[in-house]
């Protein structure tokens, strides 16, 4: 039938089709007006109108009509060695079977591709499922352990047979309390956390992945659209993964279509965790939880935030990492506090992510940009262009882990001793290394990583990078490059952290000479320069040229408003300088300057503030001003109690100067336990015998002292001397110690004591002439102390010429006179 | 019909995937749904709209592809499971409408369906489009009319005759 003559039939069965039936016939025969075929035509479409179709069944039953056993294997067929037995269930991609091995009598689950033909790249993710699978060996993870190809190409592999139950039945049937079901989800944990560290993330967590077994220990099963990270980022769309996710498990930003990685299995990890607490209250959460009340109150608060915490939808605020979730509910297990309270490990984590942000989208964008460009540039040779995807696919695997590894939950916060963040920072070196096809993204990598390995204190491994990407981008990008100067100023200041101040010096020379050829005068790696040269010029004591580098590099950060966090820091710089110069008017300005650039540019809750809080204090004792520096001193205090919660040595650090505050005003007893409290962070971070350790029990002894405990003093001051005893090198401190060693046995006055006086002053001054110059004000004060007690042993002779001495050097020291001063003049006049 | 499998070779494995689990999840019987068909497949409509394959496509170029693609799917499909089994109409439990108590199975009615729809194609491409788009794809009138660029008047129309003249054809086969 042509398309003219079918329009014909159409009209005529419409019309008549609308028709009441009984006049239809006659209304047709009319119609087509003798013309037989026609007629034909019209009658078979009525008929066919008005019969049943398989036009009339929906989409859904046709699907299931034309899959339903399509499958080529079934029960009582055998694969390979093994014996289909019972069909068990049916995933994504593939059939599982239970299966019987008759020669060695074991039992296996097999999983067969179902329709094999549907496509390559099926066959494909089947294949990639079952490598996955080989690369994992973990007691939670179901293993592999045989794997082949049926006739006719369809893939199969063989896993471990879990005879058990899903995990939500496991928990109903054996009505395992809420400490039991915290310890499974924890082990499943574990064992995604396992799998994360090999670079793999399941994506599919969910009750009916994770069976429990006769012996109560949970598997991971189903790692059917588990990925590899590196092909996370689709590079090109049309490669890109396949996503059949579970809704109510898979996270808000991967329903979105962001890439998925391994903050998308702790959402689900977490939604597994609530539904199993939700499972029999059948309530909402928190009071209706399974069994909660069995955590006690405090327990089910925590329980909540854990809860939270791990869905948040927002990944930032969510756990960063699975081990940061399991290490969290080993807490709830064990009553101890959670990792995961605002002031603690994730809100740090996210800061410490904040502060790396910069160089780390700068990374991001060197990356993108140069597999982008490789890919153009190779596009149409075969081989260039295979090798520049495999690049690109590392660079993409490469910067996924560079951000993994500071979004890893505790990791990113953790102290510069923790191994893992070295180890993790370590392997994303070794994987810089591999990107050797594109010397400039691996430079911009080296250049990250070593600022990173720098501001964790590592300097060695700082050292090696740097060079390399000064080495590299010398190399690619010649002499004259603003890169290259970024180089060299980050090698610069590593310099300057290593004490090799002429070093420094030449690359801010070099530097500053690289961009000044390639870059605009205001580019900011020139002002970068300039901060890096005030600070040297500051540590090598030339306080007048610091402070003018470091103005006029305050100035030109002004012209930059990204750069804030540098301008901030500038500030901070300048505000010592002034403040060692002792020009504390300035110093107080430029102070509060760097406090109101620090909170705009950092919070209000930003350890930043928190050093530049201590700093405005010093400035405030300095004036005297004690109310003023204690109140700021209490406000650094909240800030790294916040930031690295109680037991951390900068939060002991503040508590010191707080105490040292207090006692200027006589508050004593209000010292006391903040020093006591200091002291036990000191101990348990550097040791008994550590000089920080020991500055703290001087303060421990001089508060004391002034409460005339003098048993205390004695004790506190002589552990600090051995502590200063016990470390290298030869500390100023120890004789400020043994000052006060001997004030103590001077304020005791028994003739032992004044003995034990005497030979702790002389020791003190024996360190002060290594180390200090003569007319040092605290050699002034030690020879004041020495030659009282001299007179109270009735040595007059002996004391004179120390008194003396002491008198003049403490008349050259600025400000109101000290007490020693007073007290040498006082001890001179009686006498003479 | 010839399919160029090599460039929609990402469209038809995600179309397989969803019609997959489609087929999995409706059941056999009324009773046996917890959620009707039309929900089903608009579930998988979703799913196949956020999948990245077709992320480089317009949406109404997407539905129009997609519905293509699960066609392939469904014939394809149909054709395996028609040589792997005897295609006897013995086989009662194959016969799955409801309103049909007797007729060759699914699979065969399928192929056969397909076929006619090729022959339909030549003399309106644009109704057997409304029937790929609406019967393979499960799409709804609205969504069909969008699809075909005509109005849903139209549309119904043309579904109403294409219905009849398929069945027709299909009962002569």
């Amino acid at each position: 039938m042509d398309a003219g003559r079918w329009d014909h039939v159409q009209a005529i069965f419409h019309t008549a089709v609308d028709l009441p039936p009984g006049e239809r016939a006659a209304y047709v025969t009319h119609a087509c007006a003798g013309d037989a075929d026609l007629l034909a035509h019209v009658h078979t479409l009525i008929t066919g109108d008005q019969a049943g179709s398989v036009l009339d069944a929906t989409t859904a039953d046709v699907a299931r009509d034309v899959f339903d056993g399509a499958d080529s294997t079934g029960v009582g067929e055998r694969i390979g060695p093994y014996l289909l037995t019972a069909r068990l269930g049916e995933g994504g991609s593939g059939v599982v079977y239970l299966a019987d091995r008759d020669d060695i009598g074991s039992r296996v689950a097999i999983k067969v591709l179902r329709d094999a033909w549907v496509s390559p790249d099926r066959r494909e993710r089947f294949r990639r499922e079952q490598r996955t699978l080989a690369h994992l060996a973990h007691p939670a993870i179901a293993r592999i352990i045989d794997a082949g190809t049926l006739e006719g190409g369809t893939p199969w592999f063989a896993m471990e047979y879990v005879e058990g139950r899903p995990l939500d039945e496991h928990c109903r049937a054996e009505q395992t309390d809420v400490a039991g079901r915290l310890r499974l989800v924890r082990q499943i944990c574990a064992a995604v956390q396992y799998a994360h560290g090999r670079l793999i993330v399941h994506r599919d967590i969910k009750p009916s992945n994770i069976l429990v077994d006769r012996d109560g220990a949970p598997k991971l099963l189903d790692f059917g659209i588990a990925r590899q990270l590196e092909s996370l980022h689709a590079l090109s769309p049309h490669t890109g993964p396949l996503r059949f996710l579970s809704p109510g498990y898979a996270a808000p930003e991967e329903l979105a279509g962001a890439p998925s990685g391994v903050q998308t299995d702790v959402y689900s990890l977490g939604v597994v965790l609530e539904e199993l607490l939700d499972a029999d209250a059948g309530g909402r959460r928190p009071h209706s939880w399974f069994g909660a009340s069995a955590l006690g109150p405090g327990g089910q608060a925590d329980l909540a935030v854990l809860c939270d915490t791990a869905t948040h939808p927002d990944c930032e605020r969510r756990y960063a990492t699975a081990a940061a979730l399991w290490h969290d509910l080993d807490a709830l297990l064990a009553g101890r506090p959670l990792a995961a309270r605002p002031d603690s490990a994730v809100y740090r984590t996210r800061k410490f992510i904040g502060r790396h942000r910069h160089a780390m989208a700068a990374a991001a964008v060197a990356i993108v940009v140069a597999a982008g460009s490789g890919w153009f540039y190779a596009e149409g040779l075969a081989t260039a262009r295979a090798q520049t995807q495999a690049e690109a696919a590392r660079s993409a695997r490469l910067l996924r882990f560079v951000l993994g590894v500071f979004s890893g939950g505790e990791d990113g916060a953790a102290p510069p001793s923790e191994l893992r963040v070295l180890t993790l920072l370590d392997r994303s070196v070794q994987e810089a290394r591999s990107l050797s096809g594109d010397p400039l993204v691996q430079a911009e990598l080296f250049h990250t990583l070593g600022g990173i390995y720098h501001e964790l204190g590592t300097l060695d491994r700082a050292d090696r990078l740097l060079n390399d990407a000064l080495d590299a981008r010398r190399t690619h990008l010649g002499p004259a490059h603003s890169d290259v100067a970024a180089s060299m100023v980050a090698l610069a200041s590593l310099r300057l952290d290593q004490s090799r101040l002429p070093e420094a010096e030449t690359l801010v020379h070099d530097a500053r000479t690289a961009a000044e050829r390639a870059a605009p005068a205001n580019h900011p790696v020139l002002v970068d320069a300039l901060t890096v040269l005030g600070r040297i010029q500051r540590e090598k004591g030339e306080y007048t040229t610091a402070a003018a580098s470091l103005e006029d590099a305050v100035r030109r950060y002004e012209a930059l408003p990204a750069a804030i966090g540098e301008r901030a820091q500038a500030l901070a710089a300048l505000a010592e300088t002034r403040f060692y110069m002792g020009d504390m008017d300035a110093a107080d300005a430029v102070n509060q300057r760097a406090l109101a650039v620090t909170r705009e540019a950092r919070g209000p809750t930003h350890p930043d503030l928190g050093h530049l809080l201590i700093n405005q204090g010093a400035i405030l004792s300095s004036r005297g001003e004690f109310a003023a520096a204690e109140r700021v001193d209490r406000e650094a205090l909240t800030i790294f109690l916040q930031w690295y919660g109680e037991a951390h040595p900068e939060t002991a650090s503040a508590q010191t100067t707080l105490a040292q505050v207090l006692g200027r005003q006589a508050k004593f007893e209000e010292g006391a336990p903040l020093l006591r409290r200091a002291l036990i962070t000191q101990e348990q971070t550097y040791g008994a015998t550590h000089r920080r350790t020991a500055f703290v029990l001087n303060e421990i002894g001089l508060n004391a002292l002034r409460r005339n405990d003098f048993a205390a003093a004695e004790v506190a001051f002589r552990r600090a001397v051995a502590g200063y005893g016990a470390s290298a090198g030869t500390h100023f401190q120890e004789g400020v110690v043994l000052v006060n060693l001997g004030r103590l046995h001077l304020a005791r006055g028994a003739p032992d004591d004044l003995a034990a006086a005497e030979q702790a002053l002389r020791r003190a001054l024996g360190i002060y002439a290594e180390v200090l110059p003569a007319d040092h004000v605290n050699v002034g004060t030690a020879k004041s102390v020495l030659g009282r007690v001299l007179l109270r042993q009735k040595r007059p002779a002996e004391a004179t010429p120390l008194l003396a001495d002491a008198l003049r050097v403490l008349e050259k020291q600025p400000g109101p006179p000290s007490p020693y001063l007073t007290a040498a003049r006082d001890d001179l006049a009686a006498v003479r | 019909m010839e399919r160029g499998r090599d460039a929609l070779d990402a469209h038809y494995v995600a179309a397989y995937e969803e019609l997959r689990r489609l087929a999995s999840r409706v059941g056999r019987g009324p009773a046996d749904r917890t959620m009707s068909p039309t929900v089903l497949v608009h579930e998988a409509w979703l799913k196949l709209a956020r999948s990245p394959d077709f992320a480089s496509t317009s949406p109404l170029h997407f539905k129009r592809i997609a519905a293509r693609a699960m066609r392939q799917v469904l014939v394809e499909a149909a054709r395996r499971r028609n040589a792997l089994k005897r295609p006897a109409g013995a086989d009662a439990a194959l016969v799955a409408f409801d309103d049909e108590t007797f007729g060759p199975p699914t699979p065969l009615r399928v192929l056969a369906l397909d076929d006619a729809l090729g022959e339909l194609a030549h003399m309106s491409p644009r109704q057997a489009q409304v029937v790929e788009a609406r019967f393979f794809g499960g799409l709804s009138m609205s969504e069909v009319a969008e699809v075909v660029g005509v109005s849903e008047v139209t549309v119904l129309r043309d579904w109403r005759v294409a219905r009849a003249w398929l069945t027709a054809a299909l009962s002569r086969a």
